[in-house]
């Protein structure tokens, strides 16, 4: 008798689940605005693939024009080495006959020495370096 | 999972892999859109909310399509994603949840006039009051034509923990009507 009743109230019960919780219906324009939303995606992933290439192509540019300097750097420190070669050839016999064979040697080291310290003080970290220490002034 | 199933998930990666996208997306709405929707009116309640969560989740299946492996079957892909997307949801609001407590606290409480309530709205509540472990199956279970091989694979987990969660749940249906003085089922008829 017991298990009868027990019974009933389970199949009550789950008549009455059944009653409660329907199926929820979907809404009437779920697929419309799921299309909406993907087309809007995609028109945005196209637009990001367009500037992810614009990117690629900036970026192999700047990588082609940076080559393309640091061979210009090469040619022009070889050929101004060569200048500079040349032009101590032609001035030293001059330097010597005039002011002593001393000079000869004193006027490239004068020059070489100029040449490293520019340098040297045209580094960035030498510069900032220098600034902290106050060697510029305030 | 059917044959039918089976052939119809076969179908969508294929459409999709043809590049035929039109109809590899048609295919898997019709196939998919609605259970989606179910499960996450299952989870999260609210319509909706639901419906924006339904709506992430079929973007991001989609989306994901192409990269999908076939290691587990398209449904079970599908509905990892969508319970995931769910988790994500509710884990993100639990913050603003004071509300909805306070209305399952409600169903709590002891019903003066058993015959003047709205018999589904009320029950609906106190199903709502229950645990997520029990709440899950039992909804689930209502919305997916009472199969509970449907349940197991919308919550990835094997049909006998569906079947004990389900008969625990009713016992504590039971237990917190009976609590609120609607334990006679002839109330129910």
């Amino acid at each position: 008798m017991e298990l009868n009743a027990a019974d009933s109230a389970d199949r009550a019960l789950h008549r009455a689940l059944r009653e409660a919780l329907r199926p929820p219906v979907l809404p009437t324009d779920f697929r419309a605005q799921l299309r909406r939303q993907l087309v809007m995606q995609s028109a945005s992933m196209q637009q990001q693939a367009v500037l992810q290439q614009e990117w690629q192509c900036t970026q192999a540019r700047l990588r082609a024009e940076s080559v393309q300097l640091r061979w210009q750097t090469l040619l022009w420190l070889l050929g101004g080495a060569f200048a500079a070669g040349a032009v101590t050839m032609a001035v030293m016999p001059w330097v010597a006959s005039h002011y002593g064979a001393r000079w000869s040697y004193g006027v490239p080291v004068a020059v070489a020495t100029l040449g490293l310290v520019a340098s040297w003080v045209g580094d960035p970290r030498v510069r900032r370096l220098l600034a902290q220490s106050g060697f510029f002034g305030a | 999972m059917t044959v039918d199933a089976h052939t119809d998930d076969a179908a969508i990666l294929a459409l999709r892999a043809q590049g035929r996208l039109d109809e590899a997306l048609v295919r898997l709405l019709d196939q998919y859109e609605a259970r989606v929707y179910r499960l996450c009116r299952a989870f999260l309640r609210d319509a909706s909310w639901a419906e924006d969560v339904a709506q992430q989740s079929l973007i991001r299946i989609w989306k994901g399509l192409p990269g999908f492996d076939g290691r587990a079957a398209l449904s079970t892909w599908i509905y990892t994603i969508v319970r995931n997307r769910c988790n994500t949801a509710l884990r993100s609001r639990r913050v603003d949840s004071a509300g909805e407590d306070a209305l399952d606290a409600c169903a709590d409480a002891q019903v003066a006039d058993p015959s003047a309530v709205d018999a589904a709205a009320l029950l609906a509540r106190v199903v709502h009051s229950l645990p997520d472990k029990y709440r899950l199956p039992v909804v689930l279970y209502y919305f997916e034509e009472e199969s509970v091989s449907a349940v197991a694979e919308r919550l990835g987990c094997p049909e006998g923990t569906v079947k004990t969660n389900l008969s625990r749940a009713r016992r504590e249906l039971r237990a917190r009507l009976n609590a609120m003085g609607l334990g006679d089922w002839t109330l129910w008829n």
